[in-house]
C-alpha cells in the first residue's frame, strides 16, 4: 500500500502518455484530439496575450459576487426560518415548490430581462447558491440540541446571543457544506451561462474555440477550469477543517 | 373518501399558502403593467399557454426528449459508477490506478466539456447521453465506495470464516450493505442528469426541453419560456420522487433520508 501510495502521480502519468503516443501515432485524429505539447503550448500563449487572465477574472468576478450573496441571504432565511414558525410556514413551501428546478434553466429568461452582462450572470448563480445554504442552514440550525437552548434561556441569555453563540455555531457544520456545495453549483452555473450567451468569460472561450475548431485552446481553457476546481474545492476544505476543528464532511 | 380528497386538498392549500399568495401578487403586478406584460406575463397567460403546448404535444414530445436523455445518461453513469465505484473499494490496483483521475474528475463543472463532446459525438443524443453519463459517474463512484468501504469488517470476516466466495461476498454482502450510501449518491446524480441534458440542450440544440427555454426566448414567447420552466420543475419533482420511492421499496429497513438540489 506504501509503495502505492507514493505511486499516486503514475496513473496520471499513464493517461497523459496514452494520450500523447494516440495523437502521435495517429490512432487518434489530431483533428480530434490535440497533442499534449500544443495544448501547453496554447496555454502559455493564453498566459502571455493575457486573453485566460481576462476572461477568467470575468467569470471568478461573476461566480464569487453569486456565491458569497447567496451564502449570507440564505444563511440568513435558514436561520430565520429555523427560530420562526411563521417564517417557516411562509418560506418552506416556496422552497419546496422551487427546489425542483435546476436554476440554470432561467439563464435565458435573465439574459432577456436584464441583458447579457455580468448582473443576468451573477443572479442565476445567486440563487443556484441560495437553495443549498437555505436547506443546509436550516437543517442545520433545527438541529440545535434543544437543551442547550433551554439551558441558555434559563440564564437569561438574549435572542441576539443565542443565535450568535449558540444556533449558528451549532449549525456551522452543516454551513460550511452547504457552502461546499454552493462553490460547486456556481463554477457550474457561471460556465453554462457564459455558454449559453456571453461576450467575455472562459464558458465563453471554450465554446468559440470549440467551434472555430481550434482544439489545443480550447482544452488549454478546460485544462485551466478543471485545475482551478480542484483548488478551490481542496482549498476550501482544508480551509474548513482547520477552521473548524470537528467538522467532518457530509455531502 | 371523497370528503378526504377535498380535505387533503384544502389542507394542501392551507399549507402551501405562501406559494398561492405569490402566485396572486404576481398575476396583479403583471395587470398592473408596471413592468412590461410581454417580458412579465401573468400566471393565468403563462397557464393557458401550458395547457395550449401541453395538448398540442410540444412540450411532452421535448420532454420526452430531454427525459430520454438523461435516463439513458444517468442509468450509463450508475452502472459505471457501481461497478467502478466496488472495483475500487476491493481491489488496490483499481484503487490506485483511479483514485486520483476521480479526485480530479470529481469536482470540475462537467458543463465545461459539452463543446468538447460535442465534437467527438455530434450534436445528436450520444454527445448528450454520454455528457450525463460522465457527469453522473463520480457521485455513483464515491458513493459507492465510501459504503462499500463503510461495511462492518466483522460481517465479511464472518462470512469470510463461513467459507463465502468473493464473488458471493460482493453480491450478498457487500452490495446490499452499501445500498444507502448508492442511494445518497443516486440523490445527487438525478438532478445532476438533469441540469447536464437541459444545459447541453441549450448550448447544442437538437430539440428537448432546454432547447424550448432557449428558442422561446429568442422567438420572444415568454409564455412558452414560463411554461417549459414550469415543465422542467414537474419533472425535476417527478424524478426526485421516483428516486425516493425507490430507496424506500428497495431499503425498507433503512431509516434516514438526505437531500438533494439542483443547480
Amino acid at each position: 500500500m506504501n509503495a502505492l501510495e507514493r505511486l499516486k502521480f503514475v496513473p496520471l502519468l499513464i493517461v497523459a502518455l496514452l494520450w500523447e503516443g494516440a495523437v502521435r501515432t495517429g490512432i487518434i485524429s489530431s483533428d480530434l484530439l490535440p497533442s499534449l505539447v500544443a495544448v501547453w503550448a496554447a496555454f502559455v500563449d493564453l498566459l502571455r496575450s493575457g486573453m485566460l487572465l481576462e476572461n477568467l477574472a470575468a467569470t471568478l468576478f461573476r461566480a464569487l459576487l453569486g456565491l458569497l450573496s447567496g451564502i449570507v441571504v440564505g444563511v440568513l432565511l435558514g436561520v430565520v426560518m429555523a427560530q420562526y414558525r411563521r417564517a417557516e410556514s411562509f418560506l418552506n413551501p416556496l422552497v419546496t415548490a422551487t427546489y425542483p428546478l435546476p436554476k440554470s434553466t432561467l439563464i435565458p429568461l435573465t439574459i432577456m430581462w436584464f441583458g447579457i452582462g455580468h448582473f443576468s450572470k451573477v443572479l442565476v448563480i445567486f440563487l443556484g447558491c441560495l437553495a443549498p445554504m437555505v436547506i443546509h442552514t436550516y437543517h442545520g440550525a433545527r438541529g440545535v440540541d434543544r437543551q442547550l437552548i433551554w439551558s441558555a434561556q434559563s440564564l437569561g441569555t438574549s435572542r441576539q446571543d443565542l443565535l450568535k453563540k449558540i444556533i449558528i455555531p451549532a449549525a456551522l457544520p452543516h454551513i460550511l457544506t452547504g457552502i461546499r456545495i454552493a462553490i460547486g453549483f456556481s463554477f457550474l452555473i457561471v460556465i453554462g451561462a457564459e455558454m449559453v450567451a456571453s461576450r467575455i468569460g472562459v464558458g465563453h472561450l471554450i465554446l468559440e474555440y470549440g467551434e472555430g475548431a481550434i482544439y489545443d485552446f480550447m482544452f488549454a481553457v478546460v485544462f485551466t477550469i478543471v485545475a482551478l476546481a480542484l483548488a478551490v474545492d481542496r482549498g476550501y476544505m482544508l480551509l474548513a477543517r482547520r477552521y473548524l476543528r470537528w467538522f467532518e464532511e457530509g455531502g | 373518501m371523497g370528503n378526504g380528497v377535498i380535505g387533503r386538498c384544502a389542507e394542501a392549500l392551507r399549507h402551501s399558502y405562501s406559494v398561492v399568495l405569490v402566485l396572486l401578487l404576481w398575476e396583479v403586478v403583471a395587470h398592473t403593467g408596471l413592468v412590461r406584460p410581454v417580458l412579465f406575463p401573468p400566471v393565468s397567460e403563462i397557464l393557458r399557454v401550458f395547457v395550449a403546448r401541453l395538448l398540442d404535444g410540444y412540450l411532452l414530445t421535448n420532454m420526452a426528449l430531454s427525459l430520454m436523455r438523461a435516463v439513458l445518461g444517468l442509468a450509463l453513469g450508475v452502472l459505471l459508477g457501481v461497478a467502478l465505484g466496488l472495483a475500487m473499494a476491493r481491489l488496490r490496483l483499481i484503487d490506485w490506478a483511479f483514485d486520483l483521475l476521480v479526485a480530479i474528475g470529481f469536482p470540475m463543472p462537467k458543463v465545461a466539456l459539452i463543446p468538447l463532446f460535442l465534437v467527438w459525438f455530434g450534436i445528436g443524443h450520444q454527445a448528450k447521453i454520454y455528457l450525463v453519463a460522465y457527469a453522473c459517474v463520480f457521485p455513483m463512484i464515491i458513493s459507492t465506495y465510501n459504503g462499500a468501504r463503510a461495511v462492518p469488517t466483522s460481517l465479511l470476516w464472518s462470512a469470510r470464516s463461513l467459507g463465502t466466495s468473493e464473488g458471493r461476498l460482493l453480491s450478498k454482502i457487500i452490495f446490499p450493505a452499501s445500498l444507502p450510501y448508492i442511494f445518497s449518491g443516486l440523490r445527487v446524480a438525478v438532478p445532476t442528469a438533469l441540469i447536464i441534458v437541459l444545459l447541453s440542450e441549450m448550448v447544442a440544440g437538437g430539440g428537448g426541453l432546454g432547447f424550448v427555454l432557449k428558442y422561446a426566448i429568442g422567438f420572444f414567447e415568454i409564455p412558452t419560456e414560463f411554461a417549459g420552466l414550469f415543465m422542467t420543475i414537474l419533472i425535476g419533482y417527478a424524478l426526485d420522487r421516483a428516486v425516493l420511492r425507490l430507496r424506500r421499496a428497495v431499503l425498507r429497513w433503512h431509516g434516514e433520508e438526505d437531500h438533494a438540489y439542483p443547480a
